[in-house]
């Protein structure tokens, strides 16, 4: 690992297979598959034609997340953390969407971009 | 939009287990942020790697946000979409049952309802099956435009999560949950721009519980006020209503009482305190009678130039099998005669009540105390014949009555309207309301029968421009009424063809008292009580017929006929002419409280 240790490298280990834990939670969701009843509750509506498309986003968010965190956490138990190919990892497997995270702001600022 | 078979075919319940679902894995991902929080870098970990881990941590734990805040919005929509959906079909069902019910026709795709019987030969009969038409037409629509505003709420919040324009922020997945949640909360769907009392409540029907409620809470005058909303809601709405009115008018009191320089209060567009200390009086009296049980407000109009108008209802007019709405005349108002008028309904509850079980029919029933129009006032204890040009001109003429009608229209439209049954209605009108009764009732109405008490005229030469079935049209003229010989206002409905004469004379042998002079008719245990109660209670035939024939003051009446001919060329005139004409002119403008030189 690049410099500056100065944490027992179990615990950064323990942390990462927390965050393996979550990424495994996270693949199991499978959000996208319960929309499908969305056309059985609402026939021949704009709703049921919108569905596809949202599952299609949510599969693909839920695979990347999972991938993107199972590096992460797999990083840190191995303590095989190479921060410029790891994050580069990330950022690939979570796409280019947004900028590296703001600043915290109040919560009324948050909600539809 | 969605057709009718479209949205019959929708399973709402569906929906709510697909609810269910969401919110379980809404739940599973707020659930991680113990897990994110403990899987975070040590804080006392430092260096380059350390800091790409932070990085890493932050982007994972800010992405996750961002899919938990859009599950959370998803879950809202879905919820508010089930229950937009169980509302619209709902509606839609229950509208088109009772249309093919009623042996209409429904068109499953554009959702017209089209009657194939043949109509009814008398005109006020056929007229209202056409008004049933037209409303259950009004109420499909309605259904089908909430339909689609549910379906297009969710379709729309569907693709703004997929274009991922949900941003989850940067706090907890508990937060993001609630960011997405907020976002996705949709808008009702507005009323009817037409505000016809059958679109009205179609669109009522259409609206999930949840949204009734934020309307209630959010604008009680408008619900309250606004025909074809049903009337349980209506009194509760204007219960909430009337302490706030209460508080704003009593705020403009003072700001207006406290401006004492000329042309300050029209400067500053201050309304008269006088007025408002009027407004104010009102109110109190209505918040008095509704105190009572068994009373409901079912209008309260605050926008008045003078007073407060209100609809107060005894009984239950949801639910009640015969519905009497009475209209009150010249000077009335809440202040000066609210409480005697609401008297007088439960009296002839009481008597209608006790005529159905007597009867063996066990019927309900609810009667209206209808103040829903600011009636003439005529100040007859302080007025000169000079001031009378003024003020006394609004009794002879019917704008008043004209202006009130189609208000009065859709008010027992919804009467009608708002309930899935066809209640028996009559609407009793005295006096000066009797002719807002009568150009109310030529709007079409659905009022089953109409009693004229002490009648100045109902601005009608021919019954049948009353549109109520034939032979539901009833007279009450007391002895010594002199308004309700004037003959004003159209013709004297003692002359009129088609006209059920009632009488008012007393009846000892069955308990019953006389009335006499133009205002005691609703009087307690009188023959013109009994008739009133009679005819609203579906029981004509314990009413008594006026058979005591042409007297003295039937011939009297013909005469008098005469100067109602001078009083509607204009009452300036009218006055003048009349205090020269005769004898009898001059004790007419007596009877009216017209002090003469």
């Amino acid at each position: 690992m690049g410099g500056g240790i100065e944490v027992d490298p179990a615990e950064i280990a323990a942390r990462g297979r927390l965050m393996l834990v979550a990424a495994d939670q996270v693949d199991r969701l499978q959000l996208a598959a319960s929309l499908s009843q969305i056309e059985a509750a609402l026939p021949a509506s704009r709703s049921a034609l919108a569905v596809e498309r949202l599952a299609t986003s949510w599969k693909r968010a839920e695979a990347h997340w999972a991938r993107a965190t199972t590096q992460h956490g797999q990083a840190m138990v191995t303590g095989g953390w190479e921060h410029d190919q790891t994050e580069e990892a990330i950022r690939r497997a979570l796409g280019e969407r947004s900028p590296d995270p703001p600043t915290p702001g109040p919560l009324e600022r948050r909600g539809v971009r | 939009m969605a057709t009718v078979d479209e949205v019959l075919a929708w399973r709402p319940t569906v929906l709510d287990q697909l609810v269910g679902e969401v919110l379980r894995d809404r739940t599973r991902l707020t659930d991680l942020d113990d897990d994110l929080a403990a899987g975070a870098p040590p804080p006392d970990w430092t260096g380059d790697d350390a800091e790409a881990a932070r990085r890493s941590h932050q982007r994972l734990a800010h992405r996750l946000n961002d899919l938990t805040a859009e599950v959370g919005a998803v879950t809202r929509a879905l919820s508010e979409a089930a229950a937009g959906a169980a509302a619209a079909r709902r509606a839609l069902e229950q509208t088109v049952d009772q249309a093919r019910g009623e042996g209409f026709f429904v068109e499953l795709t554009t959702g017209r309802v089209l009657d194939p019987a043949v109509p009814d030969p008398d005109p006020a009969i056929a007229d209202d099956r056409e008004r049933l038409r037209v409303e259950l037409t009004d109420r499909i629509g309605e259904a089908l435009r909430a339909a689609d505003h549910t379906d297009g709420a969710l379709a729309g919040l569907l693709g703004t999560v997929a274009s991922k324009l949900i941003d989850g922020g940067t706090g907890t997945l508990r937060d993001a949950s609630l960011v997405g949640s907020r976002a996705a909360r949709r808008d009702i769907l507005p009323i009817p721009v037409a505000s016809d009392p059958g679109q009205v409540f179609g669109w009522w029907e259409s609206l999930s519980s949840a949204e009734r409620e934020r309307l209630l809470a959010g604008c009680p005058g408008l619900i309250g006020n606004t025909d074809g909303i049903p009337m349980a809601v209506r009194d509760r709405a204007n219960r909430a209503y009337l302490p706030m009115v209460e508080q704003h008018l009593r705020e403009q009191y003072t700001t207006s009482s406290l401006a004492t320089q000329p042309f300050e209060r029209l400067d500053r567009g201050l309304p008269d305190p006088s007025m408002l200390r009027d407004k104010l009086d009102d109110l109190a009296a209505i918040r008095d009678v509704i105190a009572s049980p068994n009373t409901a407000l079912l209008s309260l109009g605050v926008h008045g130039r003078r007073f407060i108008t209100a609809d107060v209802a005894v009984g239950r007019v949801d639910r009640a099998d015969h519905v009497t709405t009475t209209v009150s005349g010249v000077n009335t108002r809440p202040a000066a005669s609210l409480k005697g008028k609401v008297d007088d309904a439960r009296n002839l509850l009481e008597v209608s009540e006790r005529m159905s079980q007597e009867a063996g029919d066990d019927d309900s029933h609810a009667v209206i105390v209808s103040m829903a129009y600011e009636a003439p006032q005529l100040d007859t204890d302080d007025v000169r014949i000079s001031d009378l040009r003024g003020t006394g001109r609004e009794f002879f003429r019917d704008n008043v009555a004209k202006e009130a009608a189609p208000g009065y229209a859709d008010f027992l439209n919804s009467i009608d309207t708002t309930r899935l049954d066809d209640p028996h209605q009559t609407l009793a009108g005295h006096s000066y309301g009797s002719l807002t009764a009568g150009h109310t009732l030529r709007q079409g109405t659905g009022v089953d029968d109409f009693v004229a008490l002490g009648s100045p005229g109902t601005g009608v030469d021919d019954v049948a421009d009353l549109k109520v079935p034939r032979g539901h049209v009833h007279n009450l003229e007391a002895e010594r009424d002199v308004i309700a010989d004037l003959g004003v206002f159209g013709e004297d409905l003692t002359h009129l063809d088609g006209v059920r004469e009632l009488d008012t004379a007393g009846h000892p042998g069955q308990g019953l008292d006389a009335v006499s002079g133009h205002t005691d008719y609703y009087a307690d245990g009188s023959t013109s009580q009994h008739n009133i109660a009679a005819i609203g209670s579906g029981h004509p035939e314990l009413a008594i017929d006026d058979t005591r024939g042409p007297d003295a003051t039937d011939i009297f009446r013909k005469e008098l006929g005469r100067y109602g001919d001078l009083l509607r060329t204009g009452w300036d005139e009218g006055v003048d002419l009349l205090r020269e004409s005769s004898d009898t002119g001059v004790r007419l403008l007596r009877r009216l409280g017209v002090p003469l030189p």
